[in-house]
C-alpha cells in the first residue's frame, strides 16, 4: 500500500482520504508524546455525517466521575467546556484588536 | 460552459486509488456508526431525504435498545476510540434524552457528533450535551433567510441555526461544519453566501445538493440543471484554492474531472464499507441517506455484528450496479454505479452527478 500512496504523492494528490495518519499518542507514562504512523482506512465526509472531530480522543468516564463540570476530559488532561458569556465575550475583544492591529499594520 | 475532462494524471491518479480502495473493500472495518435514533422533526423541509415529519408514524427506539447492541455486538469487536457515532434523525435534539445517550455513548469510549437544524439549540442545552461527550456537530445552513426559511418553511429558522451556530462557535474544541443544501435559489449567490459565512467567522463549510428521494422527489424547483451543477462545481473549486474557508462537497457521486477538486479525496461511498446505520426501526443498513431498500437485518431479529461481518455484499460487490445507463460507462470502475443512496429499490440509478457534468 506505502508504494501506492506514494505514488499517489507523486502525481501530487493529497493522501489524506487514502493513507496512514501520523497520531499523537500518550506513552505508558503519559508524560510524553509518541507520534506514531498508522495505517487507516479514509475517513470521508458524509452526506448526513459530521466531521470527524480533531485530533482528540474520548477517554471513557466512570459512571462516579461523569464530566458534568468541568467537561468531557481528552486523554491529556485538557478539558473541553463551553465558554461563559464573559469568556466568549473577552475573546472576541481580543480578536477584534488584534484585527485592528493587523489592519494598521498593513496599512 | 462545458464539464471538465479526466485528464491523464486524474486518471492515473483513480486508477492508483481503485486499487487502494479494494482493500478497504475487503477490511469493511466499521469506523462510522449512524444511530437514527427519531424520525420525529420540528420542521418540515422542502428537501428532506428523510420524509421527516412533527407526528413521526415510527417511534422513537428506546435508548437502551441502541446500547445494547453496543454493548453486545459492537464494543467486543471494535477499538471504540476508532469508532464515530452520529446521532441522526429527523432532528435530534426533539429527544429528550439525547444528553443520557450521548453521556453513555461517551462512556463506552466512543465519540459522538449529531446533525442538527439548530432551531430548538440553546446555549444551555448546547452546554449540557458538550458535558454528555458531544464532540462535533453539523448545523443545516442554506442560504440567506429567504432562502433558508422558504425551504425550512418556518419564518424563524435562519434566525435559530444562526444563533445555534454562534453558541457552537464559543465550544472550545469542538468540531463543527455548517451545511448548506444548494437549490436554484442560492446558487447565483454562492459567492455572496460564502462571504457571508466568512464574516461571521465559520471556517468549515460543506455543500451538498438535491437527489431525487423523499419530499425532495417531487419538488422540481430544489433540483439544479446541468448548467448550475457546473457553476456549483467551478465554484467549489475555485473557493478551496483561495483557502479562505475550508469547503468540501459531500460524498455524493463520481465528478469526472472535478475530483480532487472540490473533496479533500477521490470519490468513495462507504455506506456498508466502513459505514452502518441503525434505524429507527431497528433496521440495520449502510448510511442513513439510503432510503432504498437495501436493510440487511434489523437488531431486533439479528446479531448486529454478524450482519456487518456476513451480509452487506450488494454494498461491498457492486457488479450488480452495472446495468442500464451505467453498463457501458467507461468510468464505472472509479464511480462503481454512484452512491448507494441514489440508487431506488429496484436498483436503479436515480441520478448520475458525472452525466450532469458532461
Amino acid at each position: 500500500m506505502k508504494w501506492k500512496v506514494a505514488l499517489l504523492s507523486l502525481l501530487g494528490f493529497s493522501t489524506v482520504a487514502c493513507c496512514g495518519t501520523k497520531k499523537a499518542t500518550k506513552s505508558e507514562d503519559k508524560k510524553s508524546q509518541d507520534i506514531v504512523t498508522e495505517e487507516e482506512d479514509p475517513r470521508i465526509m458524509l452526506m448526513y455525517g459530521v466531521p470527524f472531530p480533531d485530533g482528540t480522543v474520548v477517554r471513557p468516564i466512570d459512571d462516579e466521575n461523569t464530566p458534568n463540570k468541568g467537561g468531557v476530559p481528552f486523554p491529556d488532561g485538557r478539558v473541553v467546556s463551553p465558554l461563559t458569556e464573559e469568556e466568549a465575550a473577552k475573546r472576541i475583544e481580543q480578536m477584534e484588536k488584534a484585527e485592528v492591529v493587523e489592519e494598521t499594520s498593513q496599512e | 460552459m462545458k464539464g471538465k475532462r479526466l485528464g491523464l494524471r486524474k486518471y492515473l491518479g483513480l486508477k492508483i486509488f481503485k486499487s487502494i480502495y479494494d482493500g478497504v473493500v475487503e477490511r469493511h472495518r466499521l469506523r462510522t456508526l449512524f444511530w437514527e435514533c427519531t424520525l420525529r422533526c420540528n420542521l418540515r423541509c422542502r428537501h428532506c431525504g428523510s420524509d421527516c415529519r412533527t407526528d413521526a408514524s415510527e417511534l422513537d427506539m428506546p435508548l437502551q435498545d441502541f446500547l445494547d447492541v453496543l454493548d453486545n455486538e459492537v464494543t467486543p469487536n471494535v477499538d471504540p476510540k476508532e469508532v464515530l457515532i452520529i446521532f441522526s434523525g429527523g432532528e435530534v435534539l426533539v429527544r429528550k434524552d439525547l444528553e443520557e445517550a450521548g453521556r453513555e455513548v461517551t462512556k463506552r469510549g466512543y465519540m459522538w457528533g449529531m446533525v442538527t437544524n439548530g432551531l430548538s439549540l440553546s446555549q444551555e442545552r448546547l452546554h449540557a450535551l458538550v458535558d454528555a461527550g458531544l464532540r462535533s456537530v453539523s448545523v443545516s445552513f442554506d442560504g440567506f433567510a429567504d432562502i433558508h426559511n422558504d425551504i425550512r418553511q418556518n419564518p424563524d429558522s435562519f434566525a435559530k441555526a444562526e444563533r445555534a451556530i454562534g453558541y457552537i462557535r464559543q465550544v472550545e474544541g469542538l468540531t463543527y461544519d455548517v451545511i448548506t443544501c444548494v437549490t436554484p435559489a442560492i446558487i447565483e449567490r454562492l459567492e455572496e453566501w460564502k462571504e457571508y459565512l466568512i464574516s461571521r467567522g465559520i471556517s468549515h463549510w460543506r455543500i451538498f445538493s438535491i437527489f431525487p428521494a423523499g419530499r425532495a422527489k417531487r419538488d422540481d424547483k430544489l433540483h439544479l440543471n446541468a448548467e448550475q451543477f457546473r457553476s456549483l462545481m467551478e465554484f467549489i473549486s475555485r473557493t478551496r484554492k483561495e483557502g479562505r474557508i475550508n469547503l468540501n462537497y459531500a460524498c455524493e457521486g463520481f465528478l469526472g474531472g472535478y475530483e480532487t477538486e472540490v473533496r479533500d479525496h477521490f470519490y468513495m461511498c462507504n455506506a456498508g464499507i466502513t459505514v452502518a446505520s441503525i434505524r429507527v426501526n431497528g433496521d440495520i443498513s449502510g448510511c442513513t441517506s439510503v432510503r432504498g431498500n437495501y436493510a440487511q437485518g434489523n437488531i431486533y431479529r439479528d446479531k448486529f455484528w454478524d450482519v456487518w461481518q456476513n451480509r452487506f455484499t450488494e454494498y461491498r460487490d457492486r457488479e450488480w450496479t452495472k446495468c442500464d445507463e451505467c453498463s457501458d460507462c467507461k468510468v464505472w470502475e472509479f464511480c462503481r454505479g454512484g452512491g448507494m443512496h441514489l440508487r431506488d429499490d429496484k436498483g436503479k440509478l436515480m441520478y448520475c452527478h458525472y452525466n450532469m457534468l458532461k
